[in-house]
């Protein structure tokens, strides 16, 4: 019996966790490499790759990326919001993934920057109430902005080039 | 019926980009009208300057400062230089008058407030919303 094949009680193989692992990696560390651009980032364009790719097993490295975060930058209320926010992105992703291109994927990867400020308001709403998460979010809107384009850009250049190398690693590797 | 696929596809892109860049439009005009503007100083003071001849020149400020010397540095058409003492700032002119000191008479730079005597140096002075400060050439 082959040991990659084991299946192990919660429904994975070791090759899932090693590739839970390695899509953990790749998320933590291209957030690491743009951090010093602010509001540019490549986890959002990663995760709609990995959830078309591999599907629900994105969640576990969301999950993954998300206290491993928590572990490196510190457990604060924007913790919180990363609960939440990565996995409805992937959740989207899952939704458009039949008819999905990389001009589709762009403009959810794009509104989902542009709204990231509005979705990250929730804890604010429930320490400081409305007035509180509504200041919150208005200052945040011109890196809102930014994040909404930057998103696409990202998006619109790379998914093609990272889509062809992620099947073409699935099919050699986790086929 | 692929072709027809498509433009529907199509048409879906396009709402989806023009969604976008109205909700960018949206964001941002959103931003233009509740965004907190930068508002001059919380407090505004009167501050008059009496000359030789009695003649007042007055300068209207917004200021957040606590103390007045901070409220009447870098304020156009009023230069006061001084010396540094034990107390702060000894006013020596206001705006190019100078103050001529002497043993037994001369003339000197006085702070009032709210049209008192003021009691302390423009390091010391502390600024109140609405409050009016005078800085008359007075001789003794």
């Amino acid at each position: 019996m082959n040991e990659n094949n084991i299946t192990l009680k919660a429904g994975l193989t070791i090759k899932d966790i090693a590739l839970i692992g390695v899509m953990t990696a790749t998320l933590e560390a291209g957030k690491y490499a743009l951090s010093f651009i602010p509001n540019i980032e490549i986890v959002s364009l990663l995760i709609i790759l990995y959830t078309i790719f591999f599907e629900k097993k994105v969640i576990y490295a969301i999950f993954c990326f998300i206290v491993l975060d928590g572990c490196i930058y510190g457990f604060g209320l924007w913790w919180i919001m990363y609960l939440y926010a990565w996995p409805l992105l992937s959740l989207l992703t899952s939704w458009l993934r039949k008819s999905g291109s990389a001009m589709t994927y762009s403009i959810l990867s794009g509104m989902f920057g542009l709204c990231f400020g509005a979705l990250c308001v929730l804890p604010y709403l429930f320490i400081g109430g409305i007035k509180t998460a509504f200041t919150w979010w208005i200052a945040g809107i011109p890196y809102d902005i930014i994040h909404c384009i930057g998103n696409f850009i990202l998006c619109i250049v790379l998914f093609n080039p990272l889509y062809w190398v992620l099947g073409r690693i699935k099919r050699e590797y986790y086929s | 019926m692929n072709e027809e696929t498509k433009k529907q596809g199509n048409k879906k892109l396009l709402i989806g980009g023009i969604i976008m860049a109205l909700l960018i439009i949206c964001f941002a005009a959103v931003y233009l009208i509740f965004a907190p503007k930068p508002t001059e100083g919380a407090k505004a003071i009167t501050v008059t300057v009496v000359d030789d001849s009695k003649e007042e020149t007055s300068y209207s400020i917004n200021t957040d400062a606590e103390f007045l010397r901070e409220a009447l540095d870098g304020v156009e058409g009023l230069e006061i230089i001084g010396t540094e003492g034990d107390y702060g700032l000894y006013i020596e002119s206001v705006n190019g008058l100078l103050a001529q000191s002497g043993s037994e008479s001369g003339t000197y730079w006085a702070i009032y407030v709210n049209g008192e005597y003021g009691q302390y140096s423009l390091d010391a002075q502390p600024v109140t919303d609405g409050d009016n400060y005078s800085l008359v050439y007075e001789s003794y």
